[in-house]
């Protein structure tokens, strides 16, 4: 005669679930911290297009128009050669134009309001001193390269707008670091809250797998004690406690059959002894 | 208390012996000692009667 376990939920499925949830959880994990990687990626790419390449914009313009100047320079110490004075004068207006587009594209790109307008007047100084270079250069042509004349048309006039360029790009490297920290501290709270979640998730699985290991091993003691019980002939007050839906909760449910079948047995022999008393008798050897 | 539950062992010790009685027990998880201290209610009777026919079914041996 065979009995087949038809129970709602069994061991295997209960195991399969808790494996099914360790998948997931490892799965949301990974999603989790691979959300979070993209998430810097993207952070650190705005950064890189936003602040750093402002910041290094500003700074090419600050070094062309320094040697912009230099070039200026150059004009006037070395400028009495015609040829030498054509190659500084050709390398002087590139740099300022580089200044000019720099600066201006520059512009397009600052969103902050003080540094904007830090950088427009700092265009509308190099304006002004690309007038003013004009103007020395024409006196230059005029006095047959006097260059104190010409020196004395421009001295220091490249101070305030090298000041002005100066804030500008200070305030762009500041809001840069600002930045820089602020996405740090981004991936400091992403890495922790990855934390956080893969611990609870991690105990959480833990929780449950201890659960269903100590709802398995409890049972089966219990079960292992009542049949050693039942392997001595010890039933007297002894009643099976497992409960469940799975095979050890059938298998508890079977033993109580086999204990009251045990019990009905016992009785019955008891029932037989008793109207059926054995006399023995002892006799001595032959 | 249990004086029906325990007529349903006497019948099939009837029809059946002492492995019908066994089969019994085996079946409603309960002994005869146990059948007599327990309720003769709905649930319980419904078990029996289950069981019996379920043993009138089977071949005993």
């Amino acid at each position: 005669m065979c009995e087949r376990y038809d129970g709602s939920v069994s061991l295997s499925t209960k195991l399969v679930v808790l494996l099914l949830c360790c998948l997931v959880g490892l799965g949301a994990i990974a999603a989790i911290a691979l959300h979070q990687v993209d998430t810097v990626r993207r952070d650190y790419q705005v950064l890189l297009d936003g602040p750093v390449a402002q910041a290094r914009a500003a700074q090419i313009v600050q070094v062309d128009f320094k040697k912009q100047v230099q070039e200026w320079k150059n004009i006037l110490l070395r400028g009495h050669d015609a040829a030498d004075l054509e190659t500084y004068l050709a390398k002087f207006k590139a740099r300022e134009f580089e200044v000019q587009t720099g600066s201006r594209q520059l512009l397009e790109q600052i969103e902050d309001s003080d540094t904007r307008e830090r950088l427009m007047r700092f265009i509308q100084a190099h304006d002004q001193l690309r007038a003013d270079y004009q103007g020395a250069l024409d006196a230059l042509a005029q006095t047959d390269h006097d260059y104190r004349i010409a020196d004395g048309m421009v001295r220091g006039r490249d101070r305030p707008p090298t000041d002005l360029l100066d804030e500008v790009a200070d305030r762009l490297i500041t809001w840069c670091e600002s930045e820089l920290i602020a996405q740090q501290e981004r991936i400091g709270r992403a890495r922790r809250m990855v934390f956080a979640t893969s611990s609870i998730l991690a105990i959480g699985l833990l929780m449950a797998g201890a659960a269903v290991a100590r709802s398995v091993s409890v049972r089966l003691a219990r079960l292992r004690a009542v049949s050693d019980r039942l392997a001595q002939g010890d039933i007297e007050g002894l009643r099976i406690d497992v409960s469940g839906t799975d095979e050890i909760g059938a298998l508890g449910e079977s033993m109580k059959g086999v204990l009251a079948a045990f019990e009905t047995l016992l009785a019955e022999a008891r029932v037989t002894i008793d109207s059926n008393p054995i006399t023995v008798t002892m006799r001595g050897p032959p | 208390m249990g004086v029906k539950l325990v007529a349903y062992f006497d019948v099939v010790k009837q029809e059946k012996g002492l492995p019908g009685q066994i089969r019994l027990a085996m079946l409603t998880k309960m002994s005869s000692i146990t059948a007599s201290a327990a309720e003769d209610s709905l649930a319980n009777i419904q078990k029996f009667e289950a069981a019996i026919a379920k043993i009138r079914e089977e071949r005993l041996e």
